[in-house]
């Protein structure tokens, strides 16, 4: 059975490995204090934007890569890298002021990735912030958030026409002095998504950005924030793809949620950069930090992440509990095969009075990939009655993988309970036995062991995502598996 | 005389001791030094090292231990004698080490003999470079109190139970410290070499006379078990303002069952590794440990078990109860390498907080390299349940006590699963005590 797993595993294909053919300008490779000077004079940054940068680059230097995450890799070069690289706008300056300005080939590009911009702009529920390389391409349903209040838009025009909001709540969750990539991001970050719901706003539309890598040598550098005003929600999604190269390509993104008084924001990622060929070659090197912060009372985060690509994971999406009564929560699927790395996990830091959270995270590791999770619970000894429950499973297929569990609690407060359990297992031939002698075929059988191992966090996905990311698993196991 | 606060001062200490020991045979004073060049090589950890993540050794080299004390005689407190006098009437097989010097004459020599005993240094001599290379390269021997005690303990004991020799009466080893030890490090080491088939309890022991006396004690005790044979091992820390720092090494061979027991029931400051290794198919270990703290103590373990060889077994569990301000830290690991499939292997740590400023840092960690096993962690943190307690004192049982009850149900789940009924009987007492001792804390304060 493990064969029949393992050779359609390594026999898939990248399906959105093509590479766009259109003309962009991008600044030379290197990194300077003058090509992070560059890069705020080409977004116009205000004052305060750039004086992040400088502070963030100047951090930057004094700091040393991290080492202590379960991968292995050649160290990246940061002088060979271009830190900003964008499709050459056809007006020349002025980025497109509406979707019919885009460039086609670019349009085209999002449609082949699934992403029809103009029609799902007339057609579907979703409202989508397309990001190209280093800039955003253009944000679909603008007229119909705006009647909401709610703001959706990149995080360059948010710094451009409301910088007031920018100011208050860039860095407050993730600072510049953060880690070694948070800090590289806050020196170079060019664009990303911003998103602000006001006070008692349910957001009518789920939010989502697709991020693609297209230009060679380039990394993308994008940092998101979203604001949750008291009494607010939203559900904001994102996805991401590159093309397939020999080359490792960095992507190192902040993400920072804020969620005020009896605020929820659900967060969901379904990750698919390229990884990477069967000999481990080329792929993306996904050094993400991402945090939100339960800021207010009986305000809730939940993260759920869907991880198939990157040739290297490095991603802990966390939550600060600070209000009472806060809620935070973390659902994830890593799947990982070839010769991918993924070292993922959470952090659930319990600062409030009654703050919970809950940890979901299944691990699946196939061929000689390594799969790694590891989570933090840190109860403050202010956080009376906090309460966590982590469950973290891992799957095997074939004896060449690794699966590694890292959790570690820290409890300083005597009220607290806090749960942890891990499970190794494969997936059994009494099982498939069983199965198929109820007439479902070892394909079929596997299908639905692995649909069922990773049912509960695939429960907790919006509707579309959740389909897109079954059928992204299906992909990937495709052969033997559904 | 060179106290314990910097690499530096190990080296030195280590210059002086080779200077002083001329008459040691150059092999074993080489061994020594690779051990020591180890330390000097890594440098001292700080709570930056992943391994020393929450516990700082802060507290023990600012009391500045000597490294290189004088071997001194025997100071004879009036209160050793008694004590060791009632353990020999528990138990036939008795070794004494009196502030980490080996007392024969308070020891068995006799019985001793025939478990085939010889102290460190006449096994140092005596035993050819391959059979001591061998222990040198036992797992956890790279650690920082491992390569300290390597490098530098005087006393020490080796063991060797030939095949198929069954040891029916366990081995207690009682190390005592004496008000008078309070400013230097008594390192001892342990070794025990099982043959096939042989089979051999020890109970390992460190106490203190009167209740303030604050040494250091590093001990290193190190196993090898071949084919078939059986070993339990129980070690007991009772000494409250006893800095206490220990290192298990084990090697398993096929078909052999390893038992062991951690109990730290007081102490300033412990930290005991705990590193396990098979080398041949279907041996098992049990690893067993149960903290209970109080005051501003801080006790760590840390086990690491390496699954090198399939259809292997490990079962653990650790239990702690913690009050005061006291913290505990727990750090399992389980590796379980490309080759080993049909391992089983479960891992469990068990917490209770029963005061606001206690802390608890577990880390259980799994690393898998292989599909086809079954390999479990889980761990608990909490406090005792509000319902049980009032259930409890509804029945008329004071609050302190029904307290203690709770806890100790607690507690004995992990006692109750020791094999060695005699080794679960002395734990039981020394729980007891310390359950003794907690409510009369309770009933002076209220």
């Amino acid at each position: 059975m493990a064969e029949i797993v393992k050779e359609s595993l390594t026999d898939r294909e990248y399906k959105y490995g093509f590479e766009t053919q259109i003309e962009t300008e991008f600044f030379p490779k290197g990194l300077s204090e003058d090509i992070v000077n560059l890069i705020a004079d080409k977004r116009n940054d205000p004052p305060f934007v750039r004086e992040f940068r400088i502070k963030a680059y100047r951090h930057w230097l004094t700091l040393k890569e991290p080492t202590w995450a379960d991968v292995s890799y050649a160290p990246v070069d940061f002088q060979e890298i271009r830190y900003y690289s964008a499709p050459k706008s056809k007006k020349g300056g002025e980025g497109p002021k509406s979707l019919d300005e885009i460039d086609p080939e670019l349009l085209e590009t999002f449609n082949k990735l699934g992403i029809p911009l103009s029609e799902q702009k007339r057609l579907t529920g979703v409202a989508i912030d397309a990001v190209f390389d280093s800039v955003s391409v253009g944000t679909t349903h603008q007229e119909e958030l705006a009647a909401a209040g709610v703001i959706f838009c990149s995080l360059t025009e948010a710094i451009q026409n409301h910088p007031e909001i920018v100011e208050k709540y860039l860095g407050s969750v993730v600072p510049y002095k953060d880690n070694y990539y948070a800090a590289l991001n806050s020196a170079v970050f060019t664009d990303g998504s911003f998103v602000f719901i006001p006070k008692g706003v349910r957001c009518p539309l789920d939010l989502s950005t697709y991020f693609r890598i297209n230009a060679r040598e380039t990394g993308q550098f994008e940092r998101t924030l979203i604001v949750a005003e008291e009494g607010s929600y939203v559900s904001y999604l994102e996805g991401c793809t590159a093309p397939m190269r020999d080359e490792n390509q960095l992507h190192a993104a902040v993400v920072e949620l804020v969620a005020l008084e009896k605020a929820e924001i659900k967060y969901s990622t379904v990750q698919n950069w390229y990884a990477g060929d069967k000999e481990g070659k080329g792929g993306i090197y996904n050094f993400v930090t991402k945090r939100g912060i339960c800021q207010g009372a009986h305000s809730k985060i939940s993260w759920t992440q869907v991880e198939t690509g990157s040739a290297i994971t490095w991603k802990y999406p966390s939550v600060i509990l600070k209000g009472d009564h806060s809620a935070g929560e973390f659902y994830s699927v890593a799947l990982t095969n070839n010769k991918m790395q993924a070292d993922t996990g959470t952090k659930m830091i319990h600062i409030g009075k009654n703050t919970s959270s809950r940890i979901i995270s299944k691990g699946i590791s196939c061929d000689d990939s390594r799969n790694t999770y590891r989570g933090q619970v840190k109860i403050f000894p202010s956080a009376e009655n906090a309460r966590n429950f982590s469950q973290c499973d891992s799957m095997l297929v074939g004896d060449r993988c690794t699966a590694n569990t890292h959790p570690y609690l820290e409890v300083k407060n005597d009220s607290a309970i806090v749960e942890h359990e891990a499970t190794t297992s494969k997936i059994s031939a009494d099982q498939i036995f069983y199965m198929k002698s109820r007439g479902i075929d070892e394909e079929g059988a596997v299908s639905l062991l692995l649909h069922g191992f990773c049912k509960d966090v695939f429960k907790t996905l919006p509707l579309e995502f959740s389909v897109e990311a079954v059928k992204l698993l299906e992909m990937k196991l495709e052969g033997s598996v559904g | 005389m060179t106290t314990f606060s910097t690499v530096q001062s190990i080296e030195q200490a280590w210059d002086q001791r080779r200077r002083s020991q001329t008459d040691e045979p150059r092999q074993v004073t080489e061994r020594r030094e690779r051990s020591v060049r180890k330390i000097l090589a890594d440098g001292l950890p700080t709570t930056r090292h992943e391994e020393w993540k929450y516990t700082s050794l802060r507290p023990l080299l600012e009391k500045g231990f000597v490294l290189n004390g004088s071997v001194k005689s025997n100071a004879v407190h009036p209160d050793v004698d008694r004590l060791v006098q009632s353990k020999k009437q528990a138990y036939s097989l008795v070794l004494v080490f009196i502030d980490g010097c080996l007392d024969q004459d308070l020891s068995d020599k006799s019985a001793l003999a025939a478990i085939g005993f010889k102290t460190l240094s006449q096994a140092e001599s005596e035993y050819d470079a391959d059979w001591w290379d061998a222990w040198q390269s036992a797992p956890g021997m790279t650690g920082l109190f491992a390569a300290m005690n390597a490098g530098f303990a005087r006393n020490g004991a080796v063991f060797k139970i030939k095949k198929n020799q069954i040891v029916d009466k366990p081995l207690h080893i009682l190390h005592i410290a004496t008000p008078g030890s309070s400013s230097e490090v008594s390192a001892t080491r342990l070794v025990f070499a099982l043959e096939d088939g042989a089979k051999l309890r020890v109970v390992e022991e460190f106490i203190a006379i009167g209740s303030t006396t604050s040494g250091w004690s590093n001990g290193l005790t190190q196993f090898k078990l071949g084919a078939l044979a059986d070993c339990g091992y129980y070690r007991i820390v009772s000494a409250p303002d006893l800095f206490h720092t220990g290192s298990v090494s084990v090697v398993l061979d096929r078909g052999s069952c390893f038992e062991t027991f951690s109990l730290l029931a007081g102490c300033r400051l412990a930290r005991v590794n705990v590193d396990v290794k098979y080398t041949a198919p279907d041996a098992e270990c049990i690893i067993n440990g149960l903290y209970l703290t109080r005051h501003n103590e801080h006790v760590d373990h840390h086990t690491c078990v390496d699954h090198q060889v399939g259809y292997c077994r490990t079962h653990q569990l650790y239990k702690g109860i913690l009050n005061d301000e006291s913290r505990a830290v727990f750090n399992g690991k389980i590796f379980i390498r490309k080759d080993a499939q049909k391992t089983e292997a479960y891992q469990t740590s068990k917490n209770l907080l029963l005061s606001k400023a206690a802390e608890i840092d577990a880390k259980p960690q799994l690393e898998i390299d292989a599909d086809d096993v079954k390999a479990s962690h889980g761990a608990a943190i909490g406090s005792v349940d509000p319902l049980e307690l009032f259930y409890l004192q509804s029945r008329c049982i004071g609050r302190a006590e029904a307290m203690a009850m709770l806890c100790r149900g607690f507690a004995d789940d992990v006692v109750m699963r020791l094999k060695d009924d005699s080794a679960k009987r002395l734990l039981n007492a020394r729980v007891a005590d310390w359950f003794a001792q907690e409510v009369r804390r309770a009933g002076a304060s209220s």
